[in-house]
C-alpha cells in the first residue's frame, strides 16, 4: 500500500553568487509515500523553497546548484534528467504552488488561457472544445464560476487568485504537489478556505504533498509527517503525533513552539530562542544550532550530530543517540 | 474611573475615489485607558491601519472626534500638533519600507530629537542615540550601519527605538510583527511588554494575529469594513465571543495541537465586501449565517450586552 513516491538522499544545493558560496541545503534525506502530506517547517532561510524548487529542478541557472545527492521521484533521478524530460515531468507528476498569488499569474493572460496552457502542454486533451470544458471543470472544482474564465487575474481578489494557481497545478493531476507558504499572503478566514479546500482536493485525487510553511497551526491541522529544517538540514521529522506531542525533542523545535504565544493558557512572556539564524554564507562548525542552543555541550561545537531515530522519529542532536541515553532518562 | 488617555468619538474617515466615497472608518467608538493596551484586530481592507492613523492624525479624520486625556486634537494648529506629536508616535509594519535607506541606524533614531529638538547638544544626542539603542536591545557595533546591513528583527528594533526617542505616552504599532519569522516575533513581543512595563506606555495595537493580540492586548476591537463590530476585555472575546464574525474569525486559526486536528471549523463562505458606498445595515450580512430580512434594513446599534462587552449584532440586541 505504501508507495514510495519520493526519496530524496544527501541532497546539497549551493548557491554561487559574486562575493559568496550560499550553502542552502547541507546533506538532506526525505521520503514521502503516495498520498501523504509532508509539513516542511522553518524560519526564513532555513532552505525550505531551495529543498522544492530542487525538486522541480528550478533552482536559478548558473547560480543555484545541486552538489550532490538524488532525487528520486516516482523512480526516476531527477537530478541526472534533462530538461526536456523535466518539462515532461512539471505539471504532470509534479507541479508547485508559489507563495504570492499576486505574481505567480501572468497578467496579460485570462484565467481560462492560463489553465488551459498547462493541458495543451501535456497534450491531455486533442480538442479545443474538450479542452473548455475541462477548464470549466477544474474551475467549479475550486469553487469558482466557470464563467469567469474570460476574467483577467487583476479582477479576481487574493484568496480567489490563489485558488487559480491551485487549479492550473492540478489540472493534469499530479502525483506529488508542492505548496511553498500557500496560505501565507492570505486573511485567516481565507487561509482556512483554502486550506479546506486543499484538503479535499487531495483526498479526491490521491496527489502527495509537501506543505512548506512556518505556520505550525497549519501544520498541524494538515499534515500527516513533519520535518523541521535549520540552516539548512533536517533536524527532526517525524508524524504530526511524534512531533507535537511527547518530550523528545530537539531544542530548535522547543524553541519553535515557546515563540507562538497560547491562546489557551494566559502567559505573561514568551520564551524564545535567543539570537538569529547562522548566515549561510559562513556556517558554524559542529552541530549548526550550537550557537543559539541553551542545551549547548563541547562535543556539540565540533561534531555534527548522527541522526538519532526512535520508531520513524528522527531527531539529529547530541543529547539523544549513543552514550547520551544517561542523560536525558 | 480616571479620565482615558485616548477616546474616540464617532470617528469616521471617507476617501473619495472614482468609484464612491470609501468608508474606511466609519463611527468607531473606542477607549484606551492609561499604561493599557487596545488590540485592533480584522482582515485587509478592514480599516484597522487606516484607524490607527487617523488616531494620530497622520490622515485627517472626516468627522467625529479624537480625544486625548479629553481634549479633541483634531481641533489642534499646526504648532500645537507638533507638540502633541511628541507624546504620540508610531511602529509601522514593513520595517524593510519605513527606515530611509540613506541614513544611519544613529540618524535615523535621532531624527525625531533633532525635528522637536527636545535634545540639543551633538554630544547629548548621540548619548540619548546610545541609550535607546541599548533599551531595544541593540549592539552598539550598529550604530553607524544602514538599514539594509541589518535583518527584519533589527530592523524592526531600530523603528522601535525611533518611536522612544521622544519619551512618547501613546504608541500605535501597525502590525509590528507581522513581517518577522516567529522566534524573532517572540523577542520583539517581549521587547513591546517589558517597555510598557517599565514605562507605563499605553498601545494601540494593530494586527490581524489573533494569537499574538490575544498575548498583548487587555481589550481587543474587532473590525468589519470600517465598522467595529465587538469589543470587549481580550479574555472576555476569546471565552465569550458573541458577533458571528468574531466566531468565524477565531475558528478559523489553525492551532497548533494535536486535539484541534480533525476538529470541524466553521468557515465563513465569501470574501469582504467592498467598502465603497456600502449598504445600509450590518456589513457582515452577506457572509453570515444567521443573517435575516432586519440585518439589512437598518444600521445596528453598537450595545453593551454585559458590563464592557459591546456588541453590534441583531441576536445580541
Amino acid at each position: 500500500m505504501d508507495e514510495r513516491l519520493l526519496e530524496i538522499k544527501d541532497l546539497y544545493v549551493e548557491y554561487i553568487t559574486d562575493d559568496a558560496q550560499v550553502f542552502a541545503v547541507n546533506g538532506i534525506d526525505l521520503s514521502l509515500n503516495k498520498g501523504e502530506t509532508l509539513g516542511l517547517v522553518g524560519e526564513t532561510g532555513a532552505g525550505k523553497t531551495t529543498t522544492a524548487l530542487s525538486i522541480m529542478r528550478l533552482l536559478p541557472e548558473k547560480v543555484g546548484l545541486i552538489r550532490k545527492g538524488t532525487i528520486l521521484l516516482d523512480g526516476r533521478n531527477v537530478t541526472e534528467a534533462t530538461e526536456a524530460d523535466m518539462r515532461l515531468l512539471r505539471g504532470e507528476t509534479v507541479s508547485m504552488i508559489f507563495q504570492d498569488p499576486m505574481t505567480s499569474l501572468n497578467p496579460v493572460l485570462t484565467v481560462g488561457d492560463q489553465i488551459a496552457e498547462v493541458l495543451e502542454l501535456h497534450k491531455k486533451f486533442k480538442t479545443k472544445p474538450e479542452v473548455e470544458a475541462r477548464v470549466d471543470e477544474i474551475l467549479k472544482m475550486v469553487g469558482l464560476p466557470p464563467e469567469r474564465k474570460h476574467d483577467y487575474p487583476h479582477q479576481f481578489s487574493g484568496g480567489m487568485k490563489q485558488r487559480i494557481v491551485i487549479a492550473i497545478a492540478l489540472a493534469c493531476e499530479p502525483l506529488l504537489l508542492l505548496a511553498d507558504e500557500p496560505t501565507t499572503a492570505l486573511d485567516v478566514t481565507i487561509q482556512a478556505q483554502v486550506l479546506a479546500l486543499m484538503n479535499e482536493l487531495k483526498k479526491n485525487l490521491n496527489t502527495a504533498m509537501i506543505l512548506i510553511t512556518h505556520d505550525l497551526g497549519v501544520v498541524a491541522q494538515t499534515c500527516d509527517k513533519v520535518a523541521i529544517m535549520y540552516a539548512g538540514e533536517i533536524i527532526e521529522t517525524g508524524t504530526v503525533e511524534q512531533i507535537f506531542s511527547g518530550d523528545r525533542h530537539h531544542p530548535y523545535t522547543v524553541g519553535l513552539f515557546q515563540s507562538i504565544p497560547d491562546l489557551k493558557k494566559k502567559t505573561r512572556r514568551l520564551h524564545p530562542i535567543d539570537g538569529l539564524m547562522p548566515d549561510p554564507t559562513d556556517l558554524p562548525s559542529g552541530c549548526k544550532f550550537h550557537t543559539r542552543c541553551p542545551h549547548c555541550m563541547e562535543t556539540c561545537k565540533t561534531m555534527n550530530p548522527q541522526p538519532y531515530e526512535e520508531d520513524g522519529h528522527m531527531i539529529r542532536c547530541h543529547l539523544y543517540g549513543q552514550g547520551s541515553q544517561a542523560a536525558t532518562d | 474611573m480616571s479620565k482615558p488617555l485616548i477616546e474616540t468619538r464617532h470617528l469616521k474617515k471617507y476617501f473619495d475615489t472614482p468609484g464612491g466615497l470609501l468608508h474606511a472608518v466609519d463611527d468607531v467608538n473606542i477607549t484606551i485607558p492609561r499604561g493599557k493596551t487596545l488590540g485592533v484586530v480584522g482582515e485587509s481592507g478592514c480599516g484597522k491601519s487606516t484607524f490607527g492613523r487617523v488616531v494620530l492624525r497622520l490622515l485627517e479624520a472626516t468627522s467625529g472626534e479624537v480625544l486625548y486625556d479629553g481634549e479633541n486634537i483634531l481641533n489642534y494648529s499646526k504648532e500645537q500638533m507638533l507638540k502633541m506629536r511628541q507624546k504620540m508616535q508610531i511602529i509601522f509594519q514593513d520595517p524593510y519600507a519605513s527606515l530611509n535607506p540613506r541614513m544611519t541606524v544613529s540618524e535615523i533614531i535621532a531624527e525625531p530629537i533633532r525635528v522637536c529638538k527636545t535634545i540639543t547638544g551633538k554630544q547629548e544626542i548621540l548619548d540619548k542615540v546610545d541609550e535607546l539603542m541599548e533599551i531595544v536591545g541593540l549592539a552598539e557595533r550598529f550604530v553607524n550601519t544602514y538599514p539594509h546591513e541589518l535583518d527584519g528583527g533589527r530592523r524592526q528594533r531600530i523603528g522601535i527605538a525611533r518611536a522612544l526617542a521622544l519619551n512618547p505616552e501613546f504608541i500605535v504599532c501597525d502590525e509590528p510583527v507581522s513581517a518577522l519569522d516567529v522566534s524573532i516575533q517572540a523577542q520583539v513581543l517581549n521587547l513591546l511588554m517589558d517597555l510598557q512595563e517599565e514605562r507605563g506606555l499605553t498601545y494601540m495595537f494593530v494586527t490581524h494575529n489573533l494569537s499574538v493580540v490575544k498575548h498583548i492586548s487587555d481589550e481587543i476591537a474587532v473590525m468589519y469594513l470600517g465598522q467595529c463590530v465587538e469589543r470587549c476585555s481580550s479574555d472576555e472575546l476569546f471565552e465569550n465571543p458573541l458577533h458571528p464574525y468574531t466566531k468565524a474569525l477565531l475558528s478559523a486559526i489553525p492551532e497548533p495541537t494535536l486535539e484541534s486536528r480533525g476538529k470541524k471549523q466553521e468557515i465563513i463562505r465569501g470574501e469582504v465586501t467592498s467598502p465603497i458606498n456600502p449598504k445600509p445595515g450590518c456589513r457582515f450580512a452577506a457572509r453570515c449565517p444567521y443573517a435575516k430580512a432586519e440585518c439589512r434594513e437598518r444600521d445596528l446599534e453598537f450595545k453593551e450586552v454585559s458590563p464592557g462587552h459591546f456588541v453590534a449584532c441583531v441576536l445580541c440586541q
